[in-house]
């Protein structure tokens, strides 16, 4: 395309709009996601009044992720939703992992739309810090559910929660298997199946831990917020954005 | 003791203008009951110009000025204007007591050093009863029946002590009578004997005035030597708030009654605010045309005085579930709570504000389904894998500063905190209902194992972890669990059921 002289002005324009843009948005305050790791991948945690996404098949700790947010957000003792239309959410697990249930609201919605509902009545309460919404496979198979929103009322459907988010001004995390919220999250963290750790006592053996592989596709620490740093911890977690291979970090180990 | 009498002059006609406030204005004369030979027991300036007067019947009344509306205050406008008194007096002390309709007395003693002066007190009273909608009056006194005596003479009188008899003198022998309500007889005596005011008949001696006129004369001869000595008894403290209202033509539909029902929760607010206290349980009474009668119960999840709440709840339960007739009448009961800060400190955690909160869980409750919304917990049981769904409450502040966690804190268990920074607590993803899973187990542990296309060669486990119970009842357990790692990176919770002989999957670990 020619660049001529009356583009240039519109177009420094909008390099300075997108890059005041990205200031607001580094800007914006945190919260912690409960790991250290993972907050300084995300610049000091979830940006308050975006959607913060994590995606990942099973055993990738997008739920361990989760609760560790909820859990640490219950120690200062605020209260938070899990709208759970998954239909996953185990208490005794989100216990033992730190969760004090007494301040958790848990509600499970039925489908994707009334899902969505559910969290702008959550949101438009104020005063539940973290709102974790478990749609679980839900927003891939929505296509072949009867009477389901489609193409275009699925993106409707993300404008409403991420327009509802951002009014109220708190964290809302999205887990599913693939990233659905897109464009429109604050902060895209995508699991790889994690490395499971095992604790021993004599001849007594546990499942002790889940060592995730992670990978911060948007929101990361450095950078422009909308591009993502690639930054990862865990195992190698797969090409980057630029298409090379990690260096093997194992936390923990 | 200082004793403080609140008093509504012309209560009915005030009752009926709290309940009515359109009336406000017009020219009212309040009739004892709906006959036209009833007589009328007060009434308003207005009507008063147009000539009608107290002690007239109905039927007068009509005829002197037929612009006159002649009304009997209902049971329950008076009924809910007297609590409203109560209130307005329990706003200032917990020791009071309703001595007659639109009369009410409190202990006064011991509010002058937040008060400053007993004048002052005074003046708080009338402005809280004024607050709740009623004009009063105010008395304070050492006696009951001074204080009383005080309250009719004017608008806010305080009596010092010893000076009783001083204060009683000039006023009028009807004040007393008011105050003490003697029998005819005495009063017919003391009007032939010429006696006018208070201090000629405390001139008399005690002893012929008893001989003569028995004890009401010698209850009005201590009242107007100032030495009444009536003991102040309180009422106990209520624990249920009411407003009511019937109306002239039955209500049919839901946004007039939402009307009329945001009128009475307007009052119940205001003088729950006297009392530092919120809506809780809310019990709304509906009588219906034809005799019939409903009732909607709205429980707040934390006491808060926020009317439109109430309304939003109200609003739900109705159109879920309407009344099927008019209504002719209704009255909002309610059982207070003590309003709690939502924010403790100016660095505690916020808090949904209750009212908000409330309507939104009906609203939710609307949405999901009732059994699909609340607080989880985990119930007193070995039952693997069994949870509850309670209603959620706003949770009590804790006692001491919970301190923040560290941003570099692992999410670890109460009772182990050894993991690793970057490891996570193995949360569990439930299958509901647990799905059925093909196990090759080898010497009773899983082998390979395959579940709704997860799974593989198992390449790590820990287990079997053994439940048996409830084998006295109808749905006992016996299972083994396993923990297992697969080759594709799958973590999953498998039971043998061995009730069953069957394999499951618990949940994924994820």
């Amino acid at each position: 395309m020619m660049m001529t002289c009356e583009s240039a002005p519109m177009l420094r324009g909008l390099r300075e709009a997108s890059e005041r843009w990205a200031q607001r948005e580094r800007m914006r305050p945190r919260l912690t996601c409960g790991m250290a790791a993972l907050d300084a991948l995300l610049g000091g945690g979830w940006p308050q009044g975006r959607v913060g996404e994590l995606t990942g098949p099973a055993s990738s700790g997008r739920s361990g992720v989760a609760v560790a947010t909820v859990s640490a957000a219950t120690a200062r003792d605020e209260v938070v939703a899990w709208l759970d239309l998954a239909d996953a959410f185990n208490p005794a697990s989100a216990a033992a992992a730190g969760t004090d249930l007494t301040r958790v609201l848990w509600v499970r919605p039925r489908g994707l739309e009334e899902a969505v509902r559910t969290a702008e009545l959550v949101l438009e309460v104020g005063g539940f810090t973290v709102t974790v919404l478990d749609l679980g496979s839900a927003a891939i198979t929505a296509r072949t559910v009867p009477g389901s929103t489609r193409g275009r009322g699925r993106g409707a459907l993300r404008l409403r929660l991420a327009r509802a988010v951002e009014r109220a001004g708190v964290v809302a995390l999205v887990l599913t298997e693939r990233p659905w919220v897109g464009t429109l999250a604050g902060a895209t963290v995508v699991l790889g199946r994690g490395e499971a750790r095992w604790g021993t006592c004599g001849e007594a053996r546990w499942l002790d831990g889940i060592v995730p592989q992670v990978r911060v596709e948007r929101g990361g620490a450095r950078h422009d917020p909308s591009a993502g740093t690639g930054a990862s911890f865990g195992r190698a977690a797969g090409p980057s954005a630029s298409g090379e291979r990690r260096e093997r970090r194992v936390l923990g180990a | 003791m200082r004793v403080a009498a609140l008093l509504v002059p012309d209560f009915p006609l005030q009752a009926l203008r709290r309940s009515t406030p359109e009336l406000a204005e017009a020219p009212l004369a309040i009739a004892a009951g709906p006959l036209p030979r009833d007589e009328v027991l007060c009434v308003s300036a207005e009507a008063a110009e147009l000539g009608v007067r107290a002690g007239m019947t109905a039927a007068q009344a009509r005829q002197v000025a037929p612009a006159a509306l002649v009304r009997v205050t209902p049971a329950e406008a008076a009924a809910a204007a007297d609590e409203a008194l109560a209130d307005a007096a329990g706003g200032f002390s917990p020791r009071s007591r309703r001595h007659a309709p639109g009369e009410v007395l409190l202990d006064a003693g011991g509010l002058v050093p937040r008060f400053g002066s007993e004048q002052r007190i005074g003046h708080e009273l009338l402005r809280a009863c004024r607050h709740v909608g009623l004009d009063a009056r105010v008395g304070i006194a050492a006696s009951v029946g001074m204080a009383r005596l005080a309250a009719h003479h004017g608008e806010a009188v305080v009596v010092a002590p010893g000076g009783e008899r001083e204060f009683a003198a000039p006023l009028p022998l009807a004040l007393l009578r008011a105050v003490l309500e003697p029998a005819p007889e005495t009063v017919t005596m003391l009007a032939r004997w010429g006696l006018t005011t208070a201090g000629e008949l405390a001139r008399l001696p005690r002893r012929e005035v008893a001989l003569r006129l028995g004890p009401d004369g010698t209850a009005l001869h201590r009242l107007a030597c100032g030495e009444e000595t009536a003991a102040f008894v309180p009422d106990p403290l209520r624990e249920v708030l009411r407003e009511g209202v019937e109306v002239d033509d039955p209500i049919g539909a839901l946004e007039p009654f939402l009307f009329l029902a945001s009128g009475l929760l307007a009052r119940l607010e205001r003088r729950l605010e006297l009392r530092g206290e919120g809506f809780f349980e809310v019990l709304l009474e509906m009588h219906l045309e034809g005799g019939g009668h409903r009732e909607y119960r709205i429980k707040l999840v934390a006491p808060a005085r926020e009317v439109p709440a109430v309304l939003a709840l109200a609003r739900l339960q109705l159109e879920a579930s309407p009344p099927g007739a008019a209504v002719e009448g209704a009255a909002v009961l309610v059982t207070p709570g003590r309003v709690r800060l939502t924010q403790g400190s100016l660095f505690g955690a916020p808090l949904p504000a209750p009212g908000k909160l409330s309507a939104a869980l009906a609203r939710l409750a609307a949405l999901v389904g009732p059994d699909r919304v609340g607080a989880p917990g985990v119930p007193d049981t070995h039952r693997p894998g069994a949870w509850t769904l309670t209603p959620f409450v706003l949770p009590e502040d804790r006692a001491s500063v919970t301190a923040h966690l560290p941003p570099d804190a692992s999410p670890v268990s109460p009772t182990t905190d050894h993991r690793p920074p970057a490891t996570l607590h193995p949360v569990l993803r439930a299958f509901r209902p647990p799905r059925p899973a093909r196990v090759v187990a080898v010497n009773g542990r899983p082998a390979v194992a395959r579940v709704d296309g997860m799974g593989g060669r198992v390449v790590g486990w820990a287990g079997p972890y053994r439940f048996v119970g409830e084998w006295w009842g109808d749905d006992p357990y016996a299972r083994e669990e396993f923990d297992v790692a697969t080759a594709d990176g799958s973590l999953l919770r498998l039971c043998f059921d061995r009730l069953e002989h069957r394999w499951f999957a618990d949940g994924v670990y994820d």
